[in-house]
């Protein structure tokens, strides 16, 4: 008798503790359901009214009536962050495969000891730092140096996930392949490279959207290019998230919806990069 | 088929990537190809980006509140001049260190040069002030009917923001006030200000010392101040004008600073200022534009030159008297060299042409064109710049 409210006791217990923990999940969820809800709702909209050619024309002017588009920013995204990747990625990779191989160096443990405090540097530091240099050697702003800048900030991302990634690969495979007298280079690309590509990729992936979502060190360094597409690598651009933040602080109604419909499209982007990544990694088998 | 998922993501990476480019230099090359509702605009982009030999674009970056107005110029020049303009909001500060170094052509900022920049300049930049800006007092009190404007004096402004008036029933905002007697009962004053710092915190300073030196003093102006209010009342920070806007919007019984295009686009109430002559006077386009006239015509000494030392200027158009004369104004500069490499200086002095003429039929809401005077002192620049 006792036994079964006892058991009783605890059945009501663990359906106490479930709804109050679904609770809580759904609580720290909400904001994000909302922010994503919101910025979903209005950007199609924005994009509705728009059409096709929010993606080909120019920003408006504050007293217009059509929407205009994004072009110079979506090119300027897309330049900027593809350089920015490749300089992150390749020198990121280079140190991950350096510290992994010979952890006890000193330049080694260096480079870890700089990567891994580098990601606590605000991104607006950084900004700052190219333009000091890389702007004002220049004596202009431009895409090349907003893509330093973005490659900065996305560096010590690259690594972490490389480093994750090397580092995940057993030692038995490591033992293996020196067994069989291979340099460590050519371990890395027959054996390591093809164990840990997914997770290679997956880091290639998220760092591409850390550096595509990221304001801060485009503030000084890529310039605010509204009236032209495109005038050269050397010569300022513009990139969505500097547009949105921009847009958004304005007090035109015509802007605020310019910055949704960019930031619509980030999203989209940024989702579409994160899902890829987690699929990449999901399917792993070993 | 794991590997040909692997392979299909980096192909897709590298045709994004790739696809970026050919788009960029297609639209560089003929831009006539994406053609979507402004087809006028990229074929003047084109002729601009396409001569490669005399490419000329002019960039300039600096304050805020110039931006939108800036935006509308650059687009209008770009379309019909075919030279590209570009401007960055960038905050008075960041956008005159980028026009120092050389990274922009010009800079625009909400205050001119101090007289410690200028004579470190002297002879070598160029001021310009290309609109007139309007600081409005906004107030959120419920009860006050919408025909009614509050009247408030810049004694009683100052005393509000140094936190010695703390109540709207104050006597000394009745006796202005005398229709409303009964509307603002026993409620006390929020006092809001920009926390971040701002040109429009140094004109507003810059007025209430001009208006009230004994109340608001010398040290109390400023970019940034460390104001009163927070500390003997209440006293709340915004940052941005859109940040004050909202603050008030939300808060009743607050006051702010905001310029004039927030009010307006956000649809405030605005206090009547009362002005040197003891006028009541709301900010609007004959009011303000009639400030600066008046100011000019009061018999103060005004710059002749762009060359010459502006500093004071602010504080000249302050409190400007006459019926019509709304006592809040500020004039927004643009800096430029005297001396630009060969190529440049023809496109810099066209601009600047234009923006005296033809860009003064072009203003937006909340942004003022500056009076007949102001223009013939501007042009005088065209005579002035050089290319070396």
């Amino acid at each position: 008798m006792s036994e079964l409210r006892y058991l009783r006791l605890r059945k009501l217990k663990n359906a106490l503790m479930l709804t109050l923990m679904l609770t809580l999940a759904f609580l720290t969820f909400l904001p994000l359901l909302l922010i994503i809800g919101s910025i979903t709702l209005e950007g199609i909209k924005v994009l509705l009214k728009a059409g096709v050619s929010f993606f080909a024309s120019l920003p408006p002017k504050p007293t217009d009536v059509s929407l205009g588009g994004i072009a110079p920013a979506l090119i300027g995204s897309l330049i900027s962050s593809s350089i920015a990747l490749s300089i992150a990625a390749s020198i990121a990779f280079i140190s991950a495969f350096l510290t992994t191989e010979f952890p006890n160096n000193v330049i080694s443990r260096v480079v870890e000891v700089v990567f891994r405090s580098f990601s606590g540097i605000p991104s607006l530091a950084v900004g700052m730092f190219v333009y000091s240099t890389v702007v004002v050697f220049m004596r202009t702003q431009s895409l090349i140096a907003g893509a330093v800048a973005l490659s900065i900030v996305g560096m010590p991302y690259a690594y972490v996930y490389f480093t994750s990634a090397l580092r995940s690969i057993p030692e038995e495979y490591r033992e293996a392949a020196m067994s069989l007298g291979m340099s460590r280079l050519k371990a890395l690309r027959y054996v390591y490279l093809g164990i840990s590509r997914k997770y290679l990729l997956s880091g290639l992936l998220i760092t591409f959207a850390k550096i595509i979502g990221d304001t801060a060190p485009l503030l000084f360094t890529i310039g605010f290019v509204t009236n032209a597409y495109f005038m050269g690598l050397d010569k300022p651009s513009n990139a969505l998230p500097l547009l949105i933040f921009i847009y958004a602080l304005s007090p035109y109604e015509i802007y605020h919806s310019v910055a949704l419909g960019a930031a619509f499209i980030l999203l989209v982007t940024l989702i579409a990069l994160f899902e890829i990544a987690h699929a990449v990694v999901k399917e792993v088998r070993l | 088929m794991e590997k040909r998922a692997v392979t299909l993501a980096v192909i897709g990476l590298f045709v994004l990537a790739a696809v970026a480019v050919v788009l960029g230099f297609i639209s560089f090359k003929t831009p006539e190809a994406p053609s979507g509702t402004k087809p006028e605009v990229m074929s003047s982009t084109a002729t601009t980006s396409a001569t490669s030999a005399g490419k000329v674009a002019i960039s300039g970056a600096g304050a805020t509140f110039l931006a939108p107005q800036m935006f509308e110029w650059a687009r209008i020049y770009t379309q019909t001049k075919g030279v590209v303009v570009e401007y960055q909001s960038v905050g008075s500060g960041a956008g005159r260190d980028m026009f120092f170094r050389n990274v922009t052509h010009f800079g625009a900022s909400d205050v001119p040069l101090s007289k410690e920049l200028y004579e470190k300049y002297r002879g070598r930049v160029l001021q310009i002030p290309v609109v007139i800006g309007s600081i409005a007092i906004v107030y959120n009190i419920p009860e006050i009917p919408e025909n009614t404007n509050l009247c408030l004096s810049g004694d009683v402004i100052a005393l509000i923001y140094k936190g010695e008036i703390k109540r709207w029933d104050d006597e000394r905002i009745l006796s202005d006030n005398p229709s409303l007697k009964n509307y603002l009962l026993g409620k006390e004053i929020v006092a809001v200000h920009r926390s971040d710092s701002s040109g429009t915190t140094g004109a507003f300073t810059i007025y209430l010392n001009k208006v009230a030196p004994n109340i608001w003093t010398k040290d109390l102006v400023g970019l940034t101040v460390d104001w009163p209010a927070d500390k003997v009342a209440k006293g709340v920070g915004g940052k941005g004008n859109e940040g004050v806007t909202q603050v008030v919007q939300t808060t009743p019984y607050s006051i702010g600073y905001v310029e004039l295009n927030y009010a307006l686009l956000n649809k405030l109430r605005m206090a009547a200022v009362k002005n040197a002559d003891g006028y009541c006077v709301v900010p609007n386009e004959t009011t303000i534009v009639n400030a600066v006239k008046s100011a000019f015509k009061s018999g103060l000494a005004f710059p002749q030159t762009p060359l010459d030392d502006w500093s004071d200027v602010p504080q000249k158009l302050m409190n400007a008297p006459g019926r019509d004369s709304y006592p809040i104004v500020s004039f927004s500069f643009l800096l430029f060299w005297r001396e630009y490499p060969k190529e440049l200086a023809g496109a810099i002095k066209d601009f600047i042409n234009w923006l005296n003429t033809e860009g003064q039929g072009k203003t937006i809401v909340g942004y003022l064109p500056i009076p007949e005077e102001v223009r013939e002192i501007n042009l005088k620049a065209l005579q002035i710049i050089e290319g070396r």
